[in-house]
């Protein structure tokens, strides 16, 4: 570093002499905020996650039409999008979607769909249609969106049962993007405390528990996450099989954060201002929660964020097998079983959709992490 | 006197009017700006100056081993006094991947760092890096190239080298590593050395051996040396010219005794002043320099020490660039306490 | 340094030993066993076997007995005999099955590897040196997407893909007339065709996660002090490159090997289900559904102690690469 001080001060330190000055009595939480809002890509991914959480908070209300409620006489229905311009080539104010008429195809002899442009249903806002409880409290009936009667809105086409894709995505994202956050947290305080115990007290204990997270991480995480999955009895509450997933992926997950702490806890139980109040005679959980947790708890969030990718790809993998959510509640990985035969992939590629979805999700996540990493860090480049 | 000798001479190197921009986020760093100095056979010239005022950046320009962000400008002439295809080169005019820069690198202009462990690899052996450079410039035969290593570790004091020859950095202590950091730079008899703050990373003690290594080794085998460093005291025992740099000039220049006796730059007194005294009055605190380097960050032309200049004058220094100023033939100084040019005033 | 490897196999036993309890355990979990599986399947058959039936058959298979007890005799036989029990589901010796399916895992598991060593490192190597250029975008852009694909979807857009180009969706490791010939040039070049498909999926996303660790390392490399050494040195550029960075770079991604090795393994598991590959996944899947505990502990079994001995491979190349871990050994 001292090498070469003129080229490192422009990568380390805010340039200007008055930001300098900021930064210098800046809190570290601040100076992280700082570093994190140069970062773009991390600040876009924060934006289109909490936009993606904000569906799935308000999921019922935003979606069309329930999980379950499916049209038989659409089945693998194409995507239909809204439109403006009727088939004679007039304008019309409100937004509106013909209706679908499935036909077969004179060559291949396959069902397909064809609009109907004699019928026209005007999309519409604030829709009554199937009864649900919002945020799931206030029982309602009230959707975004839908069209008039008995006209049928399928914004990213069906499944093979007829199912409105848009509405099970929209459903779906509850589970799929609140199993990562609640595994992580579990792991999270399970790894805190552990590490922790580890980490502060060493000894028979450390050794201990490194030999216990050592066995643990000697398992492939998948086959386990398939061994453990398998063991989840069929016929089981939504509730509780939610439940039994969030805990095998905590289960697993916990060692890598644990790790973490525990290295943490090591390297700055020696720093000399730790030392000072242990000798000045400061209690040990007065030293931890002062002391040690302001110095490495960044770390910790970064490694948090850093560990949902995997449990969205993890969950989305053992739910694709039939091994974690199972109808009748769903989740993306549930959507993508379906995917599963190429025939489907090549005749309904709208199928793949919640695919892009997931990537979407993972690729925001990675990069938020990353974000936070370097505003976290910003000497380790 | 011999440096008076030494002067008439043609420079081994002319460094003029060397510029370095770094383009940053918020405008252009001016690192280097316009720095002129000659480097003469066998004699020692110090860069002295605070961390950040551009000294490392002037030093590694030479061998053009700066990062590429660094625009450089200006020219670092190169005379080889012993060989006729280098009789007159500008070094910065050369790419800085081309095989004639790097013909020169180790070979003519050799530099030993400030971090000795991370300078070296610590993947290989100190044996092994000290003959590459000998492989590369000297002999193609690995024998022989190990052979002269050897003698090299030999003559830069260190016992037992073919033991030593195969041990790798981390098994070297901080003074043997940078003894084994000459024997290397010297494994090619450089007609000059960089030696960039050679000694910082030192214990007292090494530090001094190290330096009376560098002086027996420049007396046996007659090479220049430029030496930066932040520290007074090595330039007193060192050099025989020092180049007083501040924020990416050259502030004052003169030889040794000169700048210690008859310092003129406001800076150059303060740093002097700064300097621990053995014998003088311990109840009092040393002098420091108030404030600190500022960033040369889309500086108005005026001068960098305006702010922290105790005999500043004002509508003058903070309005214009300063000129070079001669006091004497060997001294010159950049401020308007000494220029007979002072716009400022005259108008 | 023989001394450390020696010790470091030794601490290997009562690992693996706890592992394979905690495996045994692992796979009671699930509600009934094979007996219950079995005539659940037998009385959609028609044929419904009575209670007595049934227990005589948990006698016969020793499913009676308590798990401990278990547990005990299947440990006993494989340490004795090597003999890792008797998968219901294939009416064979577990030992037998797994052989049959080992020899091509382990080709296109080792070809993965390969693969992903191959393509990551110069890829690192690259958009470090490159940092900030398209390139360098392009691929870092490439392996982010790479890590965030999950791939055995993957596996089914190449699958389309290859089917919409070449009219062939390339199922399977062989085309159906090689199946069951004996080996030849032609069977080996149709297998080579039908792997690349897997391999790309499989090594995905550790190839993404490899460029990323190696771009990173190399970034940290480039900017350390030696490497300006040897540029004052008059080293050529390229020579600077490979011997001081890369070298110094691909040290920690060696101790990245074991965790490279079971991943990879694992990678394939759910590519082989969904790609229908005569590897050891679907076999384990199938096992793990059908409570053919015997095979599926055994597998279970087999892949941590992939992992064990992979990370015992990387510990033991660390030390033998670092020189500060070997020259300690040296001192001794």
């Amino acid at each position: 570093m001292r090498t070469m001080p003129v080229f490192r001060r422009q990568k380390t330190e805010a340039p200007q002499p008055v930001k300098i000055k900021d930064a210098n009595y800046s809190s570290q939480w601040r100076l992280i905020y700082l570093r994190f809002k140069k970062h773009k890509l991390a600040r876009i991914s924060l934006f289109i996650l909490a936009f993606l959480y904000l569906i799935a908070l308000f999921a019922q209300f935003i979606a069309p039409y329930g999980l379950q409620s499916y049209d038989s006489k659409y089945v693998n229905a194409p995507p239909m999008g809204f439109r403006f311009v009727d088939a004679a080539g007039k304008f019309h104010i409100k937004p509106f979607v013909y209706e679908l008429q499935s036909t077969r195809d004179p060559e291949t002899m396959r069902k397909i769909f064809v609009s109907n442009t004699e019928k026209r249903y005007s999309l519409q806002f604030f829709v009554k249609g199937e009864p649900y409880k919002f945020l799931g409290l206030i029982p309602t009936s009230t959707h975004l969106l839908g069209v008039e009667q008995p006209g049928r809105i399928f914004l990213l086409g069906t499944d093979g049962m007829g199912r409105d894709l848009f509405s099970r995505i929209i459903l779906g994202s509850q589970i799929s993007l609140s199993i990562p956050l609640v595994g992580v947290a579990i792991s999270f305080v399970l790894g805190l405390i552990i590490g922790g115990i580890s980490g502060y007290f060493g000894g028979w204990l450390d050794s201990i528990i490194q030999r216990i997270i050592e066995i643990i991480r000697s398992f492939p995480t998948l086959p386990l996450w398939m061994a453990l999955s398998a063991a989840i009895p069929p016929r089981i509450p939504v509730v509780t099989m939610y439940l039994y997933i969030v805990i095998i992926f905590a289960f697993i997950g916990w060692t890598d954060l644990a790790r973490v702490v525990r290295g943490k806890f090591i390297a700055l139980k020696n720093e000399d201002y730790v030392i000072a109040a242990k000798i000045a005679g400061v209690g040990n959980t007065k030293i931890i929660v002062k002391h040690l947790l302001p110095g490495f708890i960044s770390y910790l969030v970064v490694a948090t964020t850093l560990a949902i990718p995997g449990m969205i790809l993890g969950e989305t993998a053992m739910s694709f097998l039939g091994l974690g959510i199972r109808s009748p509640a769903t989740s993306w990985g549930v959507l993508l079983q379906e995917a599963q035969k190429i025939e489907n992939v090549a005749l309904y590629p709208w199928k793949l959709i919640p695919l892009g979805i997931v990537i979407l999700t993972v690729l925001t996540y990675n990069f938020l992490g990353d974000g936070l990493r370097d505003a976290a860090d910003p000497y380790k480049k | 006197m011999t440096t008076q000798a030494a002067q008439s001479e043609q420079p081994l190197l002319s460094v003029q009017n060397l510029k370095i921009r770094i383009q940053m986020d918020n405008g252009e760093m001016k690192a280097v700006d316009g720095v002129d100095f000659e480097i003469h056979k066998g004699k020692t010239l110090g860069l002295v100056g605070e961390s950040g005022c551009g000294k490392s950046l002037t030093s590694r320009a030479i061998i053009s081993i700066n990062p590429k962000e660094c625009e450089t400008s200006g020219s670092i002439v190169y005379r080889s006094d012993n060989e006729a295809s280098l009789k007159k080169l500008d070094l910065l005019s050369l790419n800085p991947t081309s095989k004639q820069i790097r013909s020169i690198r180790g070979r003519k202009i050799a530099m030993i760092f400030q971090e000795p462990m991370t300078a070296f690899s610590p993947m290989y052996t100190i044996g092994n890096q000290i003959m590459e450079a000998i492989q590369i410039h000297r002999t193609k035969n690995k024998k022989e190239a190990k052979k002269i290593a050897l003698e090299m570790l030999a003559k830069v004091g260190i016992s037992d080298q073919e033991k030593r020859f195969d041990q790798y950095p981390h098994e070297f202590s901080g003074g043997m590593r940078q003894r084994a950091m000459i024997s290397m730079a010297l494994s090619c008899n450089p007609e000059i050395l960089i030696a960039d703050e050679p000694t910082t990373a030192l214990d007292v003690t090494i530090q001094a051996q190290v330096l009376e290594l560098m002086r027996s080794l420049q007396a046996e085998l007659g090479m220049a040396i430029l030496l930066v460093t932040h520290d007074l005291g090595i330039i007193a025992q060192m050099c025989d010219e020092v180049a007083v740099m501040y924020l990416g000039k050259i502030v004052e220049q003169a030889p040794v005794k000169e700048i210690f006796y008859n310092p003129k730059h406001p800076y150059t007194k303060g740093l002097l002043k700064s300097m621990p005294r053995l014998g003088g009055d311990k109840s009092k605190r040393l002098d420091s320099i108030e404030g600190s380097v500022p960033m040369p960050i889309n500086m108005p032309p005026m001068c960098g020490f305006y702010e922290r200049c105790k005999d500043r004058i004002e509508g003058v220094c903070n309005t214009q660039a300063v000129p070079k100023t001669r006091i004497s033939d060997q001294h010159s100084v950049r401020c308007f306490l000494y220029s007979e040019q002072r716009e400022g005033e005259s108008q | 340094m023989l001394q450390y490897i020696l010790k470091r196999i030794l601490l290997v036993i009562p690992v693996v030993l706890f592992i394979s309890f905690i495996v045994f355990y692992i796979i009671q979990l699930p509600p009934g066993d094979y007996v219950s599986n079995y005539s659940a399947k037998m009385s959609a058959a028609g044929d419904v076997m009575t209670p007595v039936e049934m227990d005589e058959m948990r006698a016969n298979l020793g499913l009676d007995r308590p798990i401990y007890e278990q547990y005990f005799v299947w440990m006993k036989k494989i340490v004795t005999k090597g003999d890792f029990g008797f998968s219901f589901n294939y009416n064979k010796p577990v030992t037998a099955v797994i052989k049959q399916y080992m020899g091509l895992t382990l080709v296109v598991s080792l070809v993965t590897m390969v693969f992903h060593y191959v393509v990551a490192i110069p890829i690192g190597i690259y958009t470090a040196v490159k940092q900030y250029t398209a390139g360098d975008y392009f691929f870092s852009g490439l392996s982010f997407i790479g890590m965030a694909t999950p791939n055995f979807l993957l596996a089914i857009i190449l699958m389309y893909l290859s089917y919409t180009w070449f009219g062939d969706p390339l199922l399977g490791l062989f085309s159906s007339e090689y199946v069951n010939a004996p080996w030849s040039m032609d069977k080996v070049l149709d297998l080579m065709k039908h792997m690349v498909i897997p391999v790309i999926v499989i090594g995905l996303a550790s190839t993404a996660d490899l460029i990323r660790i190696m771009r990173g390392q190399m970034l940290d490399e480039l900017n350390k002090p030696n490497v300006v050494t040897a540029r004052a040195k008059g080293l050529s550029e390229f020579k600077i490159l490979f011997k001081y960075p890369t070298r110094a770079a691909l040290n920690p991604i060696v101790s990245t090997f074991g965790w490279s090795l079971s991943s990879i393994f694992t990678g394939a598991t759910i590519t082989a289900i969904v790609l229908n590959l005569p590897l050891q996944g679907p076999v384990m899947y199938n096992a793990l559904l059908g409570q053919d505990m015997y095979l599926a502990g055994s597998w279970l079994l087999f892949m941590a102690l992939l992992t064990v001995l992979g990370t015992l491979i990387s510990d033991i190349l660390l030390a033998w690469l670092d020189p500060k871990i070997r020259t300690e050994f040296r001192g001794n």
